[in-house]
C-alpha cells in the first residue's frame, strides 16, 4: 500500500486509521477540528480534466479526459513543496512554485478506455476498495429507436453496447471487461449498479436481471447469477434437462451471439428460453409473498377469498407490470430491490409514480420483505438502521464516518425538525425513502462532513456526491463545539467572484477522506472550469 | 406491511356496494329455482327430457345446432327442443313475483336489443291455449302484454297486492293467492305429483301417463307427438309444488305411493336427478356421424318452430311470408302434420304463409362447425354497465 | 320456386334462424354471480378474482394440496372468460411452471370439464377440479406423455421431481 511520505500525511494516518485500542473514530476524528483545509489556491493552473472523486481510501483522485475517451488517475500527495529557505515559515503565501496544482498530485497514468463510438460515463465510478481496483463504463449513445427485441421491457431505451471495464488504478491495466449489448443500465450515479465488498450488482432495465458478478483477486469479473426470468443459477439448465421443454428447445433456433473474442458477455436474454407465458422466477416470488402474506392475515377462508380479491387480484396485473428500478445489497445475501412501473423506472422524477421495495434473499430465493414507499414500517428502519442501507463492504473503513441520522445526534436533530415541519406525515415518508436506495459509493467520508464536528448549510453543500449550483458567498464549516468558531470557508470560483454574476455556475466539491484536502470545481457555461485546491497549509 | 393498504398510485378497486348492484333479493331464491345456467331466476322455464330446466334463453344458447345438444346438468343428449312449460312458468311467477317480474323486463330489455323474441305467454288459460286458439294466440299476445302478470281465475287481484307486499320468500300468504287449481295434472284433475313435462310444456303426473306401447307419446292434451324418450320427473317443479301446496301434496303423495306400490314395470322412469346417463339412446335421432349414410341432410343451425327440433334434420322447409329476422321453419314431418303450433319465437306466422323447401347447404354447415369447435375466446372490454367508471389501470397521474 | 330459390341463397350466409344471439350482458351478469358465489363459498385451497375491472379476466391462485409434490407451492392462473361464458368454456392457462403430466409446456390444461363443458359448470368446478388433478393427475389423458410415463412406472422419480420443480418455481 502506497504510504505518503509527508510527514503530516503520516501523523494522519496513524492517529485515524490505527488509533489507540478502544478510541472510538468520532473520538479520534476529533484532531480534525483544528486541522482545517483554511487555505486556497484559486483558480489552479490545472490539467483541464473532469475531476471526478477521491477513491474512498484517499489514495487517488478520479478524472476523465474532456472528450471522456481517457481516464487519468492521480495520486494526491498532499502538499510535497518542502521549504528549503529560511525564514520560510515567515511567508503567508506559497512561493509561486509551489502553487500548482503538481505539488498536490502526482499523475500516476493515462489509460484510455473508450473504444469507437464510446465515452466515458462521467458519473460512473465504483471502487473496489480491497484491492484497488476501479470500476469505469463506457458506452455508445443511447438510441431512441431501439429495436425490439424479445423479452425486452417496452419502454426502456436502448443502449447498443454498454462496457465496464476493471481497471487496475495503480497502473492502468485494463483487467476484465463486460459488455451489455443492446440493453439499458441506469449508469447516472452509478444508479444501475451497486459494489459490496467483491460482489457487484447490475441492474439490466431492459431485461429486467439483476446479473451479480464476482471481482476476483486476479482481476477477472465472474458472472455469479443472473436474477429474473429465473431465480436459482442452475433453474434455466434444470428447465431445460427435463422433458417438458426439450421439444420446444430443439424448434428453437438459437440466437447467433455477437461474441467478440476474448470477450465475456453479458448477453444473457431471458426470453430466448421457453419462458412461454409464466411468470418471471422473482415476479412469482414477489406475487407468492404477497399472496401468502393477505392469506395469512385472515384466518377465515371466506373472508380471506374476499380479501385477495380486493387486494390482491384487482391489482394483480400491476403487479405484474412492475419493474425492477435500482437494486442495491444489504449484506452478501440480501438485496433491496426498487419496483415502479416502466415510467417511473426511465424518468428522472419518479417521485409520482407508485413504488415499492421487496428484499429477496438470493441464497434462498426467498422474499423476505415487501414494502410500499409510502410504508411507514420501512421509514422507520430506514430511520433507525440508515448505515445500513449505504454500507458496501462488511467491514469498510470509510463508511463508518459518514454522518446519518442513525449514527449522529445532530444528523438526527435535523431529520426530526423536518419531519415536525412536514404537513403531511405520509408524503413526507415517501419523499424519506425516495432516497432508497442510496447511490452506491455517493457520499464523501471527509471528516468536514462529520456532523459532530462541523455545522454547515447542507444546501450549499453536503457529503452527497452531486455538483450545485454555485452562489458568490464562501461555504462556512463552524465548530460544532462552543463557542461555534467559524473554522475554515471553502469558496468555489475565481478569488474575486465571477465576472459576471447573472451566469448560472455549478460547483462541486472533492473532499479528501482523511487529509485537510479538497478540491471546488467551478463551472460556467461554455468555459473552462475554475479548480481552487483548498488545504492546509 | 402495507399490502394491507390498496396500493396507493394504483386504481382503486370498485366498492362492493357496486358489485352488489342489482342482485337485492337474489339470495331470498331456493337453490332450487336458480337457473344452472345463468344462475339467476328461472324465467320461461323449459324442462327437459331428462327432468332438468333452464330458462329458455338458457336452453336455447346451450343447444348446438349442428348436432345433438346435451343437458348442461346430466350431459343427457336431446335434439327437440322444449317449449316452456307455462304452467311452471305461472307457478314461478306466484311463487317470486317481484324477482319474476324483474326477470321479465330483463329479458324484455335484451330481446329488444337482440330483435328475437321469447314464447309470448299469455295469461289466457294455458292449458286451453295450444288447443283452441292457434291463430288467436298470436293476435291476442301483443293485446295481453299489459295482463302479463296477472294470474288466470279467482287469484288475480289477490296478487296484485302481493306486489307491494315485496315478500317474495315462500311465506304463507303465497298459499292465500296461489291456489291449487294452478297446479293440476289435466288427466287426474287433482296437483300434479311427480310432474313430467313432454316436449310440448304440458305437465301430467308421472303415474297419470300411460306409458306408451308402440314408442310413440302423444300428448292428451295438444296431441303432438312428444318425440324421444319418455320424460323424466321435473324434480324442481315437483318441489315447487310441495313448497306452495304441503297439506295438498303430502296427501296426494300417499295416494300415489299406494298406486305405486308395487313400482311399476322397470320402464325407465328413473327419477335420478343428476348424472346418471340413462344408456338407452336412439340412434335414429342421434348418430349424427352415419345420417349422411342414410342420406339424410342436417340443417345446421336451423329448428323446427313445431316440433323444436334443432338442428333439423332430413327435409327443411322455411316461411316465405314471416318477416322476423329468426325466420320460420319446419322438419319435414311437421311441415306434413301441417303443424298448427305457433312459432317458437313468437313469430306471427299464419296459416295462410307459404312454406319452401331450402336446399340443404353444406359449407355453411361446415363453418359453423368449426365456429363451434374452435370457439375462439374474444375478450370483452369491460363496457359494461357495472364497471363503466374505472378505466384501465394507469398508475402514472 | 326460383325466386324462392334465389332469395334463399342470397341470405343463406346471413340466415339467422335459431342461430343464438349471444349476449355480452348475459355473460357479464353471470361472471358476476359466480364471483358473488364464489366469495360466499370459495373452495379449498382456491382463491380467484378479476384483474382490474375487467370482469373477463380473472386470476386464480391454488395452493399446492398437502401431502402431494406440489405442497408448498403457489399456483397462479389466467383464466379468460368468452364474450359467450357460459356456454362456452374459459380459458385456463398456468402462470406458473408447473411439472405435470397433464399441463403442458406453455401452461395450457387438459381438464375432461373443460373440454367437455357444459353450461352449468362454474369456476368454483373448475378449480376444484384442478385441485383435484394436483392431488390425482390423470396420466391416460396427458398432455406430456414422458410425465405421464413416469408417473405411471415410477411414481417417486415423478414425485420427486414434482416437488423439486415446485420449490424452484412455485414458491
Amino acid at each position: 500500500m502506497f504510504k505518503s511520505n509527508n510527514l503530516a500525511a503520516r501523523i494522519f494516518e496513524r492517529q485515524i486509521l490505527s488509533p489507540a485500542p478502544g478510541t472510538s473514530v468520532h473520538y479520534a476524528r476529533q484532531l480534525y477540528e483544528n486541522l482545517v483545509p483554511a487555505d486556497t489556491i484559486y483558480d489552479v493552473n490545472s490539467p483541464d480534466h473532469n475531476f471526478r472523486k477521491f477513491t474512498d481510501d484517499g489514495q487517488y483522485l478520479i478524472s476523465f479526459s474532456r472528450n471522456y475517451q481517457d481516464l487519468i488517475v492521480y495520486r494526491p500527495t498532499w502538499l510535497s513543496y518542502s521549504c528549503k529557505e529560511e525564514f520560510c515559515d515567515l511567508h503567508d503565501d506559497l512561493p509561486l512554485k509551489a502553487r500548482r496544482f503538481e505539488s498536490f498530485f502526482t499523475q500516476l497514468h493515462c489509460t484510455p478506455l473508450a473504444a469507437t463510438n464510446e465515452v466515458i460515463c462521467k458519473d460512473f465510478f465504483l471502487y473496489v476498495e480491497s484491492k484497488q481496483f476501479g470500476l469505469f463504463a463506457t458506452s455508445t449513445a443511447q438510441g431512441s429507436d431501439a429495436p425490439l427485441t424479445e423479452g425486452a421491457v417496452h419502454g426502456v431505451p436502448s443502449i447498443e453496447r454498454i462496457t465496464f471495464h476493471l481497471v487496475r488504478l495503480e497502473d492502468g491495466s485494463v483487467l476484465d471487461e463486460k459488455i451489455l449489448y443492446n440493453d439499458f443500465v441506469n449508469l447516472a450515479h452509478s444508479m444501475g449498479v451497486f459494489l459490496y465488498d467483491d460482489l457487484l450488482a447490475i441492474l439490466s432495465l431492459r431485461y429486467q436481471t439483476i446479473h451479480i458478478l464476482q471481482v476476483r483477486d486476479s482481476g477477472n469479473l465472474v458472472h455469479v447469477r443472473a436474477i429474473g426470468a429465473f431465480c436459482r443459477e442452475d433453474d434455466e439448465l434444470f428447465l431445460n434437462s427435463h422433458a417438458q421443454c426439450l421439444a420446444l428447445n430443439r424448434s428453437r433456433q438459437d440466437v447467433p451471439s455477437r461474441k467478440v473474442p476474448g470477450e465475456s458477455n453479458l448477453h444473457y436474454h431471458p426470453n430466448s428460453s421457453c419462458v412461454g407465458s409464466f411468470l418471471g422466477g422473482i415476479k412469482q416470488r414477489l406475487l407468492s409473498f404477497i399472496f401468502h402474506k393477505i392469506w395469512n392475515e385472515e384466518k377465515d377462508h371466506i373472508m380471506r377469498v374476499q380479501c385477495l380479491k380486493k387486494k390482491f387480484y384487482f391489482h394483480f396485473q400491476d403487479y405484474v407490470d412492475l419493474i425492477m428500478w435500482r437494486v442495491q445489497f444489504l449484506d452478501r445475501h440480501h438485496l433491496l430491490i426498487k419496483l415502479g412501473s416502466v415510467d417511473g423506472g426511465v424518468s428522472r422524477n419518479a417521485d409520482h409514480h407508485p413504488a415499492f421495495f421487496a428484499v429477496y434473499n438470493m441464497e434462498t430465493t426467498e422474499i423476505i420483505a415487501f414494502y410500499q414507499n409510502s410504508a411507514e414500517d420501512l421509514y422507520y428502519l430506514f430511520q433507525n438502521f440508515c448505515d445500513h442501507f449505504h454500507t458496501s463492504s462488511r467491514d469498510s473503513l470509510h463508511t463508518r464516518f459518514i454522518s446519518s441520522h442513525s449514527n449522529n445526534i445532530n444528523a438526527q436533530k435535523q431529520l426530526q425538525i423536518i419531519e415536525s415541519r412536514a404537513t403531511n406525515f405520509s408524503q413526507f415518508v415517501k419523499k424519506m425513502v425516495s432516497t432508497l436506495p442510496f447511490n452506491c459509493q455517493s457520499f464523501s467520508p471527509s471528516p468536514y462532513f462529520d456532523q459532530t464536528l462541523f455545522r454547515f448549510d447542507e444546501k450549499l453543500i453536503s457529503p452527497a456526491d452531486r455538483p450545485r449550483q454555485s452562489t458568490e458567498h464562501p461555504i462556512k464549516f463552524i465548530s460544532r463545539r462552543q463557542p461555534n468558531l467559524l473554522k475554515f470557508k471553502i469558496k468555489p470560483g475565481p478569488e474575486a467572484g465571477g465576472t459576471d454574476g447573472r451566469q448560472k455556475r455549478i460547483s462541486s466539491f472533492l473532499f479528501h477522506p482523511i487529509l485537510p484536502l479538497a478540491l471546488s470545481i467551478q463551472q460556467t457555461y461554455l468555459q473552462p472550469a475554475v479548480v481552487n485546491i483548498h488545504f492546509r497549509k | 406491511m402495507d399490502v394491507n393498504e390498496t396500493p396507493q398510485g394504483f386504481a382503486e378497486p370498485p366498492g362492493e356496494n357496486k358489485t352488489l348492484k342489482g342482485f337485492d333479493g337474489a339470495d331470498e331464491i331456493l337453490e332450487t329455482f336458480r337457473c344452472c345456467v345463468c344462475l339467476e331466476l328461472l324465467y320461461k322455464p323449459v324442462v327437459l327430457v331428462c327432468g332438468h330446466v333452464s330458462c329458455f334463453w338458457c336452453v336455447h344458447t346451450a343447444m348446438r345446432g349442428d348436432r345433438e345438444s346435451h343437458c348442461p346438468i346430466c350431459r343427457n343428449s336431446f335434439i327437440h327442443f322444449p317449449s316452456v312449460c307455462e304452467l311452471f312458468h305461472f307457478l314461478l311467477l306466484k311463487a317470486y313475483p317481484v324477482v319474476y317480474k324483474r326477470r321479465e323486463s330483463q329479458t324484455q330489455e335484451e330481446e329488444i336489443r337482440t330483435g328475437v323474441f321469447s314464447p309470448e305467454i299469455s295469461d289466457c288459460l294455458a292449458s286451453k291455449i295450444v288447443n283452441n286458439c292457434d291463430t288467436a294466440h298470436n293476435d291476442v299476445s301483443t293485446a295481453c302484454e299489459e295482463h302479463h302478470l296477472k294470474s288466470h281465475g279467482d287469484s288475480s287481484d289477490v296478487l296484485v297486492v302481493d306486489n307491494s307486499l315485496k315478500g317474495n320468500g315462500l311465506a304463507e300468504e303465497i298459499g292465500k293467492h296461489v291456489s291449487v287449481s294452478d297446479g293440476l295434472c289435466m288427466l287426474c284433475k287433482k296437483l300434479l305429483v311427480l310432474p313430467v313435462v313432454l316436449n310440448c310444456g304440458h305437465v301430467y303426473c308421472r303415474s297419470c301417463l300411460a306409458v306408451p306401447v308402440d314408442g310413440s307419446l302423444n300428448c292428451p292434451d295438444c296431441q303432438t307427438l312428444h318425440p324421444g324418450k319418455f320424460p323424466k320427473v321435473c324434480l324442481e317443479l315437483d318441489h315447487l309444488l310441495e313448497l306452495l301446496f304441503p297439506k295438498e301434496y303430502s296427501t296426494r303423495k300417499e295416494e300415489i305411493q299406494v298406486q305405486l306400490d308395487p313400482p311399476p314395470e322397470v320402464q325407465s322412469l328413473c327419477t335420478s336427478s343428476n348424472g346418471s346417463q340413462c344408456g338407452e339412446s336412439q340412434p335414429k335421432d342421434y348418430d349424427f356421424a352415419s345420417l349422411k349414410e342414410h342420406g339424410l341432410d342436417v340443417n345446421v343451425g336451423v329448428g323446427c318452430d313445431s316440433c323444436g327440433m334443432y338442428p333439423i334434420i332430413g327435409k327443411w322447409y322455411r316461411c316465405k311470408d314471416c318477416t322476423e329476422k329468426i325466420g320460420f321453419d319446419l322438419c319435414e314431418s311437421c311441415y306434413s302434420t301441417r303443424s298448427k303450433l305457433p312459432g317458437r319465437f313468437n313469430q306471427q306466422h299464419t296459416s295462410d304463409h307459404k312454406l319452401m323447401l331450402v336446399q340443404p347447404e353444406r359449407l355453411r354447415g361446415i363453418l359453423w362447425r368449426l365456429e363451434i369447435e374452435n370457439g375462439a375466446i374474444v375478450p370483452v372490454p369491460s363496457d359494461d354497465g357495472h364497471e363503466e367508471e374505472s378505466e384501465d389501470i394507469d398508475p402514472a397521474v | 320456386m326460383s325466386a324462392g330459390s334465389g332469395k334463399c341463397s342470397a341470405s343463406g350466409g346471413s340466415v339467422r334462424s335459431w342461430s343464438s344471439a349471444t349476449s355480452v350482458s348475459a355473460s357479464g351478469k353471470r361472471i358476476q354471480k359466480e364471483m358473488l358465489e364464489f366469495n360466499n363459498s370459495p373452495p379449498a385451497d382456491c382463491s380467484a378474482g378479476p384483474k382490474g375491472d375487467n370482469l373477463y379476466q380473472w386470476i386464480s391462485t391454488v395452493i399446492g394440496p398437502p401431502g402431494t409434490p406440489y405442497e408448498g407451492g403457489v399456483f397462479f392462473l389466467d383464466i379468460t372468460f368468452p364474450s359467450d361464458y357460459p356456454f362456452k368454456p374459459p380459458k385456463v392457462i398456468f402462470k406458473t411452471r408447473i411439472y405435470h403430466c397433464n399441463v403442458d409446456s406453455a401452461g395450457n390444461i387438459n381438464l375432461d370439464i373443460l373440454d367437455n363443458w357444459s353450461p352449468a359448470l362454474t369456476i368454483s368446478k373448475v378449480l376444484l377440479a384442478i385441485r383435484t388433478i394436483f392431488i390425482n393427475p390423470n396420466p391416460y389423458n396427458s398432455l406430456v406423455p414422458t410425465i405421464a410415463r413416469l408417473y405411471l412406472t415410477d411414481r417417486a422419480k415423478h414425485d420427486q421431481t414434482a416437488a423439486e420443480w415446485t420449490l424452484r418455481f412455485a414458491r
